[in-house]
């Protein structure tokens, strides 16, 4: 009875319902919005850091990040990459090996970070990527690439031969001539200063140890799913090895993200005090218009108990109605600014480009921001109900009907 | 006209919840514009100080030739010495100014080796330049070892495993060119709110510097300076800049492009914040507004019955909620201006993430602050959005139909 009587309550005054449900549904829209890019740019900077650099997620031989030896380093035939490969959300699974040696060119010298990539796997793209003159070393032969500023630094240019000075694998010197093929350009002049890339099996072979790497760089398909991820890679390699992911691997990045997102607690706050004035506004406009109809309910008999039962039943369809229609009018605006996302203009736009980040500010498609912040809203408009319920028992028919 | 205006006067007094409703939409309106713009520059102005104290001074001067190589030769000459020293001295901007001498060096321990740049000052000077001697979380600052200290970073101690006490080997080139390696003890590690700072840079004293490169007097290739107020040192750059055809001054802005992208992507994502504010108390007042005029439909039929025109209805409708914004700006302004002062001294502790933040460049503490002009720029795109809000309710009472209007409930 009640039901009925509510349902068609919402149906009569279609003006009035259509008011609150757009008060409803455009609150979760604002609020689904402002998550949005919020997470967006945390995202996005995760992404330029994660695939510029590190991986999401990284393994070495336990000890390894604390103190990078090439004693620490891990053997390729031990690691069961063929398993972490099969693991679900895996894109790839990167054999690396890194070290740092002295380069040498004339009388210029200077201390270099030594990165290998993988000739199978996609990593000549990411190399490539950054490659602005020459090209890739050729299989077999021994060649490098190495940052702009560095080969400024030796002097050297494409065609020069350097010496590659070092520590090798247990002690061995490891020394070797490599012929410069490229330049590349990571727009980063920390890493352009101090980066050399090579083949991993001339690394290898330079360092005197086959089948050495000191980590593996997994890539994922959903980064959301991190946690999930390095907790299954855990479960498949033993624990003589270490799993990392990209929140221990770069503290700093980590902590950015932490103090953008402090911010946006407080931005959000201020947002949800709107969004529930606005809607409480709406609530007791609503309230105060059906004071004469409630009244008459009274009137005719009703209890009290009955017509606190109708508001509310009435209150929870339009707030479930306003909150779904939100989510469903937030989906496709949330999509089209990850897709075509706001662009930061002005004078530093450059500036930013050359450090490597592109100027945007894309919005996450995220759907547990629309999920959390639909029930946000619907929490706040069922609170408000609270309003029309004190008004009903303090209603006196007599007076209520007075126009 | 002004019985027009009485009406709407005699309206927004008649229904005072109503009216209510409108006046908070707007004042809440305008704290939160208000305070959301002053949380944002707040934390910004804090991590930018942050920097500029610990590394960058308000700005830099190097010679041309080390802006576009940073070599050992790249110093000043002598006579460009004494010019720009008694610029910097005599110049009533300048609160405080340091030299320095810089090479790029390899340090290297058992544990590995980090590129560095070996930054001889003089102990004295610098404190009154950066804060490095106040941010060193171990050791001391040039007063304990007399034979070549160092000061270290924190995040470089743990990666080559290095600690107070302990000696690091560097090596770079001396005038001639020649390779040389000194090792340097370690007196204290700093930490930064920059890591990659304190990963790439290492202080010795400026003696110990000139002493190894073999040279007789020292060799300079940055000034830092810090002006009475930051904000002049764009101006101050341009001034140098014209003096000087060899030597070019850079402020904080050009010399730390990250600084400068916060304030970009911040700058975009709070007018992205402050639309979504704005468009959810516009629509907030439509509603109510809405809900006024569809409320009083049979009274405005009433006025259209016994000869208003419509147009002075629609002006009516403006008008309450003209006096409800007006009437609501100034308590939105009292208020906004009274948390920003509170908050402003008191500051806002973010302490569930504040060892996090303190890491990042900022403190755990924010403390709102917002400029002058700002509370005008917020307070009347609140009015006007208010304004522009009202124009749909008074335009659907246009459309109300007299005859019709006058017998609705």
């Amino acid at each position: 009875m009640i039901l009925k009587l509510a349902w068609k309550n919402i149906w009569r005054n279609r003006r009035r319902t259509f008011i609150t449900l757009s008060a409803i549904a455009f609150a979760v829209l604002f609020a689904v919005m402002m998550r949005s890019m919020q997470e967006g740019m945390e995202e996005q900077m995760v992404k330029t850091s994660v695939e510029n650099s590190l991986g999401y997620i990284q393994i070495h031989t336990k000890g390894y990040w604390d103190d990078k030896l090439l004693e620490n380093g891990m053997s390729v035939p031990d690691l069961p990459i063929q398993q972490i490969e099969e693991l679900d959300n895996i894109t790839i699974v990167d054999p690396k090996l890194e070290t740092g040696m002295i380069t040498s060119f004339g009388n210029q010298s200077r201390g270099t970070y030594i990165l290998s990539y993988d000739i199978d796997k996609d990593s000549p793209k990411q190399v490539k990527k950054k490659l602005v003159e020459g090209k890739l070393p050729r299989d077999g032969k021994k060649e490098v690439v190495l940052g702009i500023e560095l080969a400024d630094y030796l002097d050297a240019s494409i065609g020069d031969t350097l010496v590659f000075l070092g520590s090798g694998y247990q002690g061995s010197t490891a020394a070797g001539l490599y012929v410069i093929s490229g330049l590349l350009d990571f727009h980063i002049p920390e890493l352009n200063r101090s980066t050399t890339y090579m083949s991993l099996a001339s690394l290898q072979d330079l360092l005197g140890a086959e089948d050495l790497i000191t980590s593996l760089m997994i890539g994922l398909k959903k980064p959301s799913k991190l946690n999930e991820t390095a907790a299954k890679i855990k479960s498949v390699i033993g624990s003589e090895y270490e799993v990392m992911t990209w929140e221990e691997l770069m503290p700093d990045l980590k902590q950015l993200i932490q103090t953008s997102g402090a911010k946006g607690y407080i931005m959000n706050f201020i947002l949800y005090m709107i969004i529930s004035f606005v809607m409480f506004g709406t609530v007791l406009m609503a309230t105060q218009e059906r004071k004469y109809e409630m009244g008459v309910l009274q009137a005719i008999g009703m209890k009290k108990s009955k017509s606190i039962a109708l508001v509310l039943v009435e209150n929870i369809v339009t707030s479930i109605m306003g909150v779904i229609i939100g989510v469903i009018g937030a989906s496709p605006i949330a999509y089209y600014f990850n897709q075509y996302p706001l662009e930061i203009t002005g004078d530093s736009a450059k500036a930013i480009l050359e450090m490597g980040i592109e100027p945007i500010i894309p919005f996450s498609v995220n759907p547990m921001i629309a999920i959390n912040h639909g029930l946000i809203v619907l929490v706040i408009s069922l609170l408000l109900v609270i309003y029309p319920i004190m008004i009903i028992r303090k209603l006196n028919p007599v007076s209520a009907m007075k126009l | 006209m002004k019985t027009i205006l009485k009406i709407a006067w005699r309206n927004v007094w008649r229904n005072k919840l109503r009216s209510g409703v409108v006046f908070t939409s707007i004042v809440l309106g305008i704290w939160a514009g208000l305070f959301v713009v002053a949380i944002s520059a707040g934390m910004l102005e804090q991590q930018k100080r942050g920097t500029l104290e610990s590394q960058l001074s308000h700005l830099q001067i190097h010679s041309n030739d080390f802006l576009e190589d940073i070599k050992l030769s790249h110093k000043f000459s002598n006579t460009q010495v004494k010019q720009i020293e008694n610029v910097l001295s005599t110049h009533s901007d300048v609160a405080n100014y340091t030299k320095r001498s810089i090479s790029e060096g390899t340090g290297t321990t058992p544990h590995g080796f980090s590129n560095l740049k070996v930054i001889g000052i003089y102990p004295e000077q610098e404190k009154n330049v950066t804060t490095i001697h106040s941010r060193l979380i171990e050791g001391t600052y040039f007063t304990k070892y007399k034979n070549k200290p160092i000061l270290i970073g924190r995040k470089l101690a743990d990666n080559l495993h290095l600690e107070v006490g302990k000696t690091i080997n560097i090596s770079f080139q001396d005038k001639d060119k020649n390779f040389i390696q000194a090792g340097f003890k370690i007196e204290g590690i700093f930490g930064t709110p920059s890591q990659s700072f304190d990963v790439s840079n290492v202080f010795i004293k400026a003696s110990d510097f000139t002493e190894l490169i073999g040279s007789d007097s020292p060799y300079t290739h940055e000034y830092a300076v810090n002006l009475n107020d930051v904000e002049t040192s764009s101006d101050f750059s341009t001034t140098i800049n014209s003096q000087f055809t060899n030597a070019t001054a850079e402020n904080w802005a050009t010399l730390s492009p990250e600084l400068s992208f916060n304030d970009e992507t911040a700058g975009t994502s709070l007018m992205v914040i402050l639309v979504i504010i704005i468009f959810a108390l516009t629509f907030g007042i439509v509603n109510t507004m809405l809900m006024a005029v569809l409320e009083r439909k049979r009274e405005l039929g009433m006025m259209l019955c016994v000869g208003m025109n419509k147009q002075k209805i629609f002006i009516m409708i403006m008008i309450e909620t003209v006096c409800l914004s007006i009437a609501a700006a100034p308590i939105g302004l009292l208020l906004s201006w009274l948390t920003i002062a509170y908050f402003g001294s008191v500051g806002i502790s973010l302490e569930s993430v504040g060892d996090a933040l303190y890491k990042a460049g900022y403190d755990s503490m924010v403390y709102p602050a917002v400029d002058s002009i700002i509370y005008l720029n917020i307070t009347l795109m609140i009015v006007f959005a208010s304004l522009i809000a009202s124009i749909i309710p008074a335009r659907k009472a246009l459309k109300y139909n007299p005859a019709e209007a006058v017998r609705a409930v």
